[in-house]
């Protein structure tokens, strides 16, 4: 029970700094800023590891191999496409 | 002792990913924030694989090793035509919003 209401509280700050950071964001940014986001929101991969790495029958494990690949796709294209981006400005 | 540095590194790696996301709010400190970005995730990353309960490390080193080769065979095969064409169509459109935002 502490627990749950643990985690409101956390959510709730959470979306205090959520907001503080996001709201003066300049309008050339906005599109790296949602790939940013997107590639930072593949922090999900710490999950996938633990249950492919983890003492789990095999078919479970091939499962979390396969959602690990999929995260480090997304993490991996997402940092260097946001990165591609940001050069394209800096060069115009 | 290995789960108080899981500990650590968790607040560490949200304290980056919050700076990336802030630092992206300016230009000037873009690139700033993909790198905390990229360090927060590899924090993190290593943090729970060093963990006791993680014993296939063959298994997720493949996971991982397989999915990095494939972003990055699609970002390098990805045209330079289709980055041209996206600048086209980012940079004219932001310019309409700043004019307008301006007028």
């Amino acid at each position: 029970m502490t627990d749950y209401w643990s985690m409101l509280f956390v959510f709730v700050l959470a979306t205090f700094i959520g907001l503080g950071v996001i709201r003066r964001v300049s309008r050339l940014l906005y599109t790296p800023l949602m790939s940013l986001t997107n590639a930072i929101s593949a922090i999900a991969v710490v999950g996938s590891i633990v249950v492919a790495g983890a003492d789990y029958p095999l078919t479970i494990r091939i499962l979390g191999g396969v959602a690990l690949f999929a995260s480090m796709t997304n993490i991996v294209s997402g940092f260097l496409i946001t990165d591609r981006m940001l050069k394209m400005f800096k060069k115009q | 002792m290995t789960h108080a540095v899981a500990q650590l590194a968790a607040v560490l790696a949200t304290a980056l990913f919050i700076f990336s996301l802030h630092w992206m709010n300016d230009p000037k400190t873009a690139r700033r924030g993909v790198a905390a970005g990229v360090t927060g995730m590899l924090v993190a990353v290593v943090a729970t694989w060093i963990q006791p309960e993680i014993i296939h490390h063959g298994w997720v080193a493949l996971a991982i090793v397989a999915g990095a080769a494939g972003a990055l065979v699609a970002v390098v095969v990805t045209d330079r035509r289709l980055a041209a064409e996206m600048t086209r169509f980012l940079l004219p459109r932001s310019g309409v919003r700043i004019a307008v935002v301006t007028e």
